[in-house]
């Protein structure tokens, strides 16, 4: 094999978790829980405007710094503005920079894989340099050099969280690729003489986005997260734009903390049953489609 | 053996290469390398409009010295910034390799000063948030997986699945609130006095990293572990009558450990990712928040310099991570 | 990449402007004159003590005097002895070296333990010399010379003269920054001449009956021209001050650490000097470091912050002195630069602004509504003059008719407008959010936040339409003059921020610089502060609370006293001396 191989056994092998073997083949209560959260999530997400619940930037909406279940039902913070309210209309942003994060990462990324996977050659041992190189950053470095030097708006943020995730996600696929390229009715077609192409959409494609599906949960979940560390660095999008990640940022002044601490805790809290319901949904349909790997 | 530890050296370095090369390059491409020496004003053509005459050189006036065009026009002499990317790149490239890092438009120091200064205190960070790691996966993913199936195994796979689904910066927020504000049972913010409040002052933030990676371990541990179980010769020390915990300490662990030495790598990279946001939320004054305030300050030479070093550090240590493991298991090798 | 093209560029030349801005005592305006203005030429003759006696003895106080609580006589045997003092500041320095970094806070805070000054403020706000012998003017007072103490030594143990003092003067002309304060006062040629060993004369551009306060500030803290010379080839070692105070540096690593321990060759002797040492530590987040303060492991903290101070009253154990009259938070508006070139949207905006809801959550009681930049108590203050602000039922008519002019600018009937704020900061994010829900039902805000350096960048090149800013303060008026002058107004860059010019307003300012007499130069003040109000060019929020947060332990803050027994002025915009203070038992 290429040196490629070398490059990816660094990490490769990871996250095989072995899974016992009775929950295989089955997405279980959990998973529909799971689901359940992340579909209430979106949709409150995307319906914000329109839901019966406190305008976000409305100054002293209450007394500040109010706690749960007052006059608010999840408090105030510093400036009074409705806590509910915030973190949901922090849905969007954190929701939204995720899911456009994770989408362009797997558009490129999955490409590339792909490609390399595919043409082999010096095609892959090209790529697979570039994304081994790309894997040696710690994500929050990259994308703290790449935010750095941009304005940040809702489009920059995503984008960058997409950036940081090509390398991982063109890796996975380009080990689904070379596994189904070898399989009989890939090299049937390619007997038979079908095009390149044709033998990408119609053959391999399909097979490489079921992993992909499992894919884009569990990179959505970290995209979220990383919206989160790039607020923590001042680097999240600017403006009123609320996001979880400024949200708990913004409740986690030291003496806002120790006395109003439901600020922070309520986007926390949010963020994190929202991340693990990704990251459980994900693990079920990985180990539901038995991809043994996964980039992350 | 030594043929294959030389294809690994020459791939060392090329990774080496592209990774200075990207740092380098994004600085270049995505900010104006000449906005970060001489600040913004090179970048709204200031100097075309006093060139121009429509404008007069505003430093000549204040101060009757050189004017700001000239030293614009100095500064893309001296850095070469009329010259292509790629023999910038490799000028700078020519100056690390001989230790030369740069140095700080901020302070004037050299670079290579200022992370001799911040690092130790991250590496002691992370090597304490490695040990926490250790001394709580070990035991707990023996005594899961010696429990496979039981209360306490479903307990800490839901506890160590928590832990994974939980961001960092949350957790160290959450920790922060309850051990060091709400009780003050640790300390908030470090303490540099001695080398004893070091530490204490490092616990918390350490937990907070070490138990984030400690899942990773837990889990992996567990699953290596279930999986030598099944083994022949295992089978066969229990049909000599072998307690199960005898197997398990005596023969299952240590080559589960192996596997362990895998996942370090990765796991460095989790914590010089989660040290640049907790050495803020804790106050450290490390190599993490050098890189944030050197962003925020615009101190091109620190960023570049201080990224440099840590994904030269990451590399370096997935290098021998993998060489280690390729000893160990021969199989690797041979394909 | 071994050039030090970073201080030599306009961008680095004003990336701390703003905090020099707010401190240096002297930034452009050379002739300073003060309500003592007559006792000044007798202080030429029998050096400082008695002089400065007699400047207190007048009664002129021009600010309320600051003591911290509880304030007791304490024999001197009671002092104890020895101890570090564990000092935490908002922020590092880029350096400390007076005639090459510019002081904010921090950098004041271990200056000061570093350097002493040659003239400084006595409780009242009067100079006295220090360093200085006297102070004396000549030919009218367009030049003053200035004679040195004899036997002063620096740390490396050489004696300071007059060489160091026109070294240090050059070394200011030569920095780009620090001589955009001092420049401007003085001619182009024959600036100073060196009399004797121990005498400079200075010549200024115009008369000035003060120059002498304006040596108070950094301006007036001399190293060693050895030193200077040094530290011109190698900036590093500014990291590493010699000055001639009672302290001297041990180590420094910026962002982290700074020590300074106890001068045993202080020229006043060590007998008053209680502390072995001190250590500077820079803590960011200044709510932790008023926590550390309460918890004991960290002595004394400097802070601006409502979090920090509320903290530190909560505290038990833990006294703060408090100053209210120095630095003034506001809102400023480029009257240069459409929309707020008009009249009517500056007022709208006035009108849209709720300062009282501002104040109460982001200062949440720790810092006066301000209505001027001088706060009530000081005697410069115009009763009169009161901010505007929270009619918004005034804003909507203004608006429209603005509107019907001036379509281009709006948009649905609101106006176009940007807000500019300097981050990342969480404090100036949440005020850019509370200003933004205040303006728009009348404005279109996009709001921006930008570094520091590009903030203050774009302030002073006029590239801007709204800012939060915080400036003024100065014990004496007479040093704001700069930013309100017309002649800077017109620049390219110019430290008339909001570049309003007004001819009346000029003369009063040039008036009340030119008569010592304290209520002719009230009343122009007063004007001034009317003038101003009606210009619409600033709405100002607070006075800015500066507070010194410190542990039971630590004695002998206020009443600390200079070389002839003078009281210093104690907390001036966070400010003080270290020489007197001791740590006994908590």
């Amino acid at each position: 094999m290429t040196n490629s191989v070398a490059f990816t056994t660094v990490v490769d092998d990871i996250d095989d978790e072995a899974l016992d073997d009775a929950v295989k083949k089955r997405l279980g209560f959990g998973f529909w829980v799971a689901i359940s959260w992340i579909g209430l999530v979106s949709l409150a997400a995307l319906l914000a405007p329109w839901l019966p619940i406190a305008d976000p930037n409305e100054i002293a909406n209450g007394a500040p710094r109010d706690g749960i279940l007052g006059d608010n039902f999840m408090g105030t913070d510093a400036l009074g503005r409705d806590v509910f309210a915030r973190t949901i209309w922090g849905a969007r942003i954190s929701l939204g920079v995720g899911f456009l994060g994770i989408l362009l990462g797997i558009v490129v990324g999955g490409a590339i894989g792909i490609a390399a996977g595919y043409f082999k050659g010096l095609t892959d041992q090209v790529i697979s340099f570039v994304v081994f190189s790309l894997l040696s950053f710690p994500s929050l470095v990259l994308a703290l050099l790449i935010t750095a030097s941009l304005n940040r708006s809702f489009l920059t943020v995503a984008m960058t969280l997409g950036i940081v995730g090509i390398a991982p996600i063109s890796r996975l696929a380009r080990a689904t690729t070379i596994q189904f390229a070898e399989r009989e009715f890939v090299q049937a077609a390619r007997v038979i003489g079908a095009k390149s192409r044709r033998i990408i959409i119609k053959e391999l494609l399909p097979n490489v986005l079921v992993p992909m599906g499992a894919l884009t949960l569990l990179g959505m979940g970290i995209s979220i997260v990383a919206e989160g560390g790039l607020a923590f660095l001042g680097l999240s999008v600017e403006g009123e734009a609320i996001s979880w990640g400024k949200s708990i940022v913004d409740g986690s002044q030291t003496r806002d903390l120790n006395q109003n601490s439901h600020v922070a805790f309520v986007p926390i809290f949010a963020m994190f049953l929202t991340v693990m319901a990704l990251n459980f949904a994900g693990d079920r349909i990985r180990e539901y489609t038995d991809v043994r790997e996964t980039a992350f | 053996m030594a043929r294959f530890i030389a294809r690994r050296v020459v791939q060392l370095i090329l990774v080496l290469l592209s990774v200075t090369f990207i740092a380098f390059g994004a600085l270049n491409f995505l900010g104006d390398p000449l906005v970060n020496i001489v600040g913004p004003l090179a970048a709204i053509d200031y100097c075309d409009e006093v060139e121009a005459g429509l404008r007069e050189d505003s430093y000549t006036s204040i101060n009757n010295s050189r004017g700001d065009c000239e030293i614009i026009g100095e500064a893309k002499a001296d850095f070469g910034l009329d010259k292509p990317v790629i023999q910038r790149y490799f000028t700078w490239l020519g100056n690390i390799i001989t230790g030369d890092l740069g140095t700080s438009f901020q302070t004037q120091l050299p670079v290579s000063e200022i992370i001799a200064q911040k690092l130790p205190k991250s590496l002691m960070l992370m090597v304490m948030a490695q040990i926490i790691a250790l001394a709580v996966a070990i035991p707990v993913g023996v005594y899961s997986a010696y429990r496979a199936g039981r209360a306490v195994d479903r307990a800490t796979s839901v506890a160590s699945f928590g832990l994974l689904s939980i961001p960092n910066f949350a957790f160290g927020v959450i920790v922060l609130q309850f051990f060091a504000l709400r009780n003050q049972w640790l300390p908030a913010s470090f303490d540099d006095t001695s080398i004893g409040t070091r530490i204490h002052s490092l616990i918390l933030p350490a937990t907070v990293l070490g138990l984030g990676i400690a899942a990773t371990y837990q889990r992996l541990l567990r699953t290596d572990l279930l999986t030598t179980l099944q083994e022949d010769f295992v089978h066969m020390a229990r049909a000599k009558g072998m307690t199960d915990r005898h197997i398990m300490t005596r023969h299952a662990l240590r080559p589960s450990l192996f596997s362990l030495i895998t996942v370090f790598g990765v796991s460095t990279g989790a914590l010089i990712g989660g040290s640049l946001v907790i050495e803020g939320i804790f106050s450290i004054p490390g190599i993490g928040s050098e890189i944030v305030t050197a962003v925020v300050r615009d101190d091109f030479p620190v960023v570049l310099g201080s990224v440099v070093v840590i994904a030269t550090g990451f590399v370096v240590i997935n290098f021998f991570v993998d060489l280690l493991y390729t000893w160990l298991d021969p199989r690797v090798r041979a394909s | 990449m071994h050039v030090h093209f970073a201080r030599t560029s306009l961008a680095r030349l004003l990336a701390l402007l703003l905090a020099f801005v707010m401190i240096a005592a002297a930034c452009g305006g050379s002739d300073d004159s003060d309500d003592n203005a007559a006792d000044t030429p007798s202080d030429s003759d029998t050096g400082s003590d008695e002089s400065s006696d007699d400047d207190a003895g007048d009664g002129d106080s021009v600010v309320p005097t600051i003591t911290a609580p509880e304030e007791e006589e304490v024999a001197e045997e009671e002092i104890q002895r020895g101890g570090v003092l564990r000092v935490a500041m908002e922020a590092d320095g880029d350096g400390i070296n007076p005639v090459a970094n510019n002081f904010a806070n921090s950098a004041y805070l271990m200056g000061q333990s570093i350097f002493d000054p040659l003239f400084t403020l006595d409780q009242d706000g009067n100079w006295f010399p220090y360093l200085a012998e006297s102070a004396s003017p000549v030919e009218g007072t367009s030049s003053w010379q200035i004679t040195l103490r004899q036997g002063v030594t620096y740390h490396d143990g050489s004696e300071m003269t007059a060489d160091d003092m026109i070294a240090a003067f050059e070394a200011q002309l030569a920095d780009p920054i620090i001589s955009l304060a001092v420049a401007p006062s003085f001619p182009a040629e024959n600036r100073v001449e060196r009399i004797d060993d121990y005498t400079v004369q200075y010549n200024l551009l115009r008369p000035s009956a003060h120059f002498p306060t304006n040596l108070t500030s950094q301006l007036g803290m001399v190293p060693s021209a050895s030193y200077i010379a040094a530290a011109a080839e190698d900036p590093t070692m500014d990291q590493m001050p010699i000055g001639q105070g009672p302290f001297k540096i041990v180590s420094r690593t910026q962002d982290d650490k700074t020590v300074v321990e106890r001068n045993e060759d202080y020229w006043q002797g060590t007998d008053n000097i209680y502390l072995d040492g001190i250590e500077f530590l820079p803590i960011t987040d200044a709510a932790i470091a008023a926590e550390r303060v309460a918890a004991g492991d960290i002595d004394l903290v400097v802070t601006s912050s409502a979090d920090a101070i509320l903290t530190l009253r909560d505290a038990e154990g833990v006294s703060t002195i408090e100053n209210v009259y120095s630095s003034e938070n506001d809102i400023m508006m480029n009257t240069r630069a459409a929309p707020f070139d008009d009249i009517r949207v500056r007022q709208a905006l006035t009108y849209a602004t709720d300062r009282e809801r501002l104040s109460s959550l982001i200062n949440q009681g720790t810092s006066p509504l301000a209505d001027s930049m001088f706060h009530p108590d000081l005697i410069w203050n115009n009763p009169d003059v009161v901010q505007e602000g929270n009619m918004p039922e005034l804003a909507g008519p203004l608006v429209e008719s603005y509107c019907a002019d001036v379509p281009d600018n709006c948009t649905d009937g609101k106006i176009d407008m940007e807000l500019q704020y300097s981050g990342p900061s969480v404090t100036q994010t949440r005020i850019a959010d509370i200003l933004t829900a205040g303006w728009e039902p009348f404005f279109n805000v996009t709001e921006q936040e930008l570094l520091q350096d590009s903030h203050i960048l774009e302030v002073a090149i006029g590239q801007f339409q709204v800012v939060t800013w915080r400036q003024f303060g100065a014990v004496e008026p007479d040093n704001e003059v700069v930013w309100l002058e017309c002649a800077t107004a017109e620049g390219f860059i110019t430290l008339n921020w909001v570049r309003w010019c007004s001819p009346e307003r000029d003369e009063l300012l040039y008036a009340q610089r030119a008569t010592d007499d304290l209520d002719a130069r009230v009343e122009m003040w007063r004007e001034i502060q009317a003038e101003m109000n009606e210009s619409y060019a600033y709405i100002f929020t607070t006075h800015a609370n500066w507070t010194i947060g410190f542990g039971d332990q630590v004695n002998n803050l206020c009443g600390q006293t200079g070389p002839g027994g003078e009281t210093l002025f104690c907390n001036n915009q966070g400010r003080m001396f270290f020489h007197n203070v001791w740590l006994g038992e908590g």
